[in-house]
């Protein structure tokens, strides 16, 4: 009789904690779910206001009604700074959401691929900017990996951003279409990116269209960018 | 990937293991009948090396226990003690002195056997006190023969410092876990704090093993289960021991529980999923393999883990320099939520809330007041990492063949 019970008591006790992760199985996939709508959201809202920005631009070229010049650049780079925390906070939402990651999630990789994308779409719009103005906004393009010393550098890119509030950043994987087989989540646009810096390892940065390889620290780099706007 | 998996597998067993000993607890009667009247003949035998410092009061407490004197001995077996312990013992009237000049443990136990002719023999460490009513409740539970021993309830006496404090937790949680494998007769533990023995079974098996084992009284235990013996507790008698009150006396104890443990098993390995040993054999054996194996690749999982943040996070500081201040931001709301993974979170909230209701049955099973309620949270997350630790160095000193030595 007891032995009997015994059985039965394993058995159930096997089925209550297979329940258990089952249903932390699903709370995951509902959560996931949650956060790459969130993420998309976010990326929605960069991109719109990258459109407005574009927009906006236009409307001050065509009609220029009651801006000087130098008002209409304060204008434009009040939107690359909006941008570029924007996508800031984009950025340490996906790194937080990469580092649980634990099984394939292709909406995660279609979503990294469309930050990606914006990222570079902001720059392009910045370099723009930046020739038309004859701005001093500086830009810092952070090439990593998942070896070597990117977390660090990616740690003094934070505290750097934080400090200064006058750079943008965009951070892109090293070989980052090597790494995904997610359908659609490869971009040949990234491949061009890395070879027009002709990146070699990482992590790299470009600061202000100069290349530099391999760890930089807090002080060096705040050199490199320049004097604070 | 690999520490998340790993991580999933500790917790799976934890689950597990957890919802089946709530459910012995709720579904599995299987009470021992106790005869209050059944008093036999006991002798206590208590070894001694070096004991000045405790012994006295062992030897108090076992006088004052609540049993018929005319039927009780009290023995001391001296194994060649260098301080006052013979004097002291020399002192009480009632104790017999015994000499064993042969080292260890087990031969001066083995001594007392030969000497014993009573029904019961009991052992009792030399460091430990028992309560009044202790032999008396646990005699009882002798009425079927094929009872081999009976052990006692351990407490910790007057825990003081953190260590001793998470281990007076461990041991009320080892109680009630024992309890719970009494009761569906896998219990393989006799330790040395008063268990009580059926002399005739004892010298039948040979009594204690004297080749250099580190843990006689698992091997005592495990060798009544082997020939099929059961071992009960009685969570009536309550006994009372010091445990090592420095972490390097804490080690050393656990690294030889556990050297024992491994050979112990080693010695006994046909009990292992042996169905003739019923779940002693097909589970709870099998389990002690399994739950060490994966807590040892925690650990180091975990270990390789740390020490890669540490480097990450200290060379990043390093590199920050001025830089420092801007760390210390904390993060928002929603990138907690974005690393919330339910998958690990779950599990482990579910198994932390049965490692507490367990707790909570164990305060209950053996009426102690819940006390030093912060020292759970190092109860529960760094006991295990010792533990591991513990188990990984006894696994290293076992297969480099290191000396065993008390």
């Amino acid at each position: 009789m007891v032995e009997r019970t015994l059985r039965n008591i394993l058995l159930s006790s096997l089925v209550i904690a297979c329940l258990v992760f089952v249903a932390g199985i699903l709370l995951g996939i509902s959560l996931n779910d949650f956060k790459n709508q969130d993420a998309f959201d976010s990326l929605k809202l960069v991109d719109l206001n990258a459109e407005s920005y574009l927009i906006e631009r236009e409307f001050i070229s065509t009609y220029n009604v009651s801006y000087t010049e130098e008002q209409a650049c304060d204008t434009l780079r009040n939107r690359f700074y909006s941008l570029s925390d924007e996508l800031n906070e984009i950025r340490h939402l996906l790194v937080s959401f990469e580092k649980d990651q634990n099984f394939e999630n292709k909406e995660y990789d279609l979503l990294v691929r469309e930050y990606f994308l914006t990222e570079i779409q902001v720059y392009l719009l910045l370099e723009n900017f930046r020739s038309g103005c004859d701005d001093s906004i500086n830009t810092l393009v952070f090439f990593y990996g998942l070896e070597g010393n990117s977390e660090q550098q990616g740690v003094i890119i934070d505290a750097l951003f934080k400090e200064r509030g006058d750079i943008f950043v965009i951070t892109l994987k090293k070989d980052y279409n090597d790494g995904v087989d997610t359908l659609g989540a490869k971009d040949p646009l990234f491949d061009l990116f890395e070879d027009h810096f002709t990146i070699g390892q990482t992590p790299t940065l470009i600061v202000n269209g100069e290349k530099y390889e391999g760890l930089i620290n807090y002080p060096t780099l705040n050199e490199l960018v320049g004097e604070k706007i | 990937m690999i520490e998340t998996i790993i991580f999933l597998i500790v917790s799976f067993l934890g689950i597990f293991l957890a919802s089946f000993w709530i459910q012995v607890i709720f579904f599995v009667d299987n009470t021992v009948k106790l005869d209050r009247t059944y008093l036999p003949t006991v002798t206590l035998l208590v070894p001694a090396f070096n004991e000045e410092e405790g012994i006295a009061n062992t030897l108090d407490s076992l006088l004052l226990l609540d049993y018929p004197k005319e039927k009780l001995t009290v023995i001391v077996i001296d194994n060649g003690s260098t301080d006052r312990t013979v004097d002291i013992v020399k002192g009480y009237k009632g104790v017999k002195l015994l000499h064993e000049p042969k080292k260890g443990k087990a031969c001066a136990l083995n001594k007392g056997i030969r000497e014993s002719i009573t029904e019961l023999t009991g052992c009792v460490d030399a460091d430990s006190i028992v309560s009044r009513e202790s032999l008396r409740n646990q005699v009882g539970l002798f009425v079927s023969f094929d009872v081999g021993a009976v052990i006692s309830v351990i407490k910790i006496r007057q825990p003081k410092n953190l260590l001793e404090k998470v281990q007076h937790y461990e041991y009320i949680l080892t109680a009630f876990v024992r309890k719970l494998m009494s009761t569906i007769n896998t219990l393989y533990v006799t330790p040395g704090v008063l268990t009580v023995y059926r002399t005739k079974v004892l010298k039948q098996v040979g009594g204690f093993d004297e080749n250099n084992n580190l843990t006689e009284d698992l091997e005592i235990a495990l060798n009544l289960r082997y020939h099929h013996y059961k071992v009960l507790i009685q969570s009536e008698s309550i006994t009372y021991t010091n445990p090592p009150r420095t972490f390097w006396a804490f080690w050393r104890q656990r690294v030889r529980w556990f050297r024992g443990l491994i050979h112990n098993s080693i010695k006994y390995r046909k009990m292992f999923f042996n169905s003739d040993y019923g779940l002693l054999g097909s589970f709870q054996l099998p389990l002690i393999a399994v739950t060490q194996f994966v807590l040892i690749i925690s650990f180091l999982t975990i270990a390789y883990h740390i020490f890669d943040f540490l480097y990450t996070k200290i060379h990043s500081l390093v590199l920050l320099k001025e830089g420092i201040f801007n760390l210390l931001s904390l993060p928002s709301l929603t990138e907690i939520i974005y690393r919330l993974n339910p998958l690990v979170l779950i599990p482990v909230l579910v198994s932390l809330i049965m490692g507490v209701y367990l707790m909570h049955k164990a305060h209950q099973h053996i009426k102690e007041s819940w006390s030093y309620v912060p020292v759970l949270v190092f109860y529960f997350f760094l006991l295990p990492f010792l533990t591991a630790l513990h188990w990984f160095w006894a696994i290293v000193l076992e297969l480099t063949g290191a000396r065993r030595r008390w």
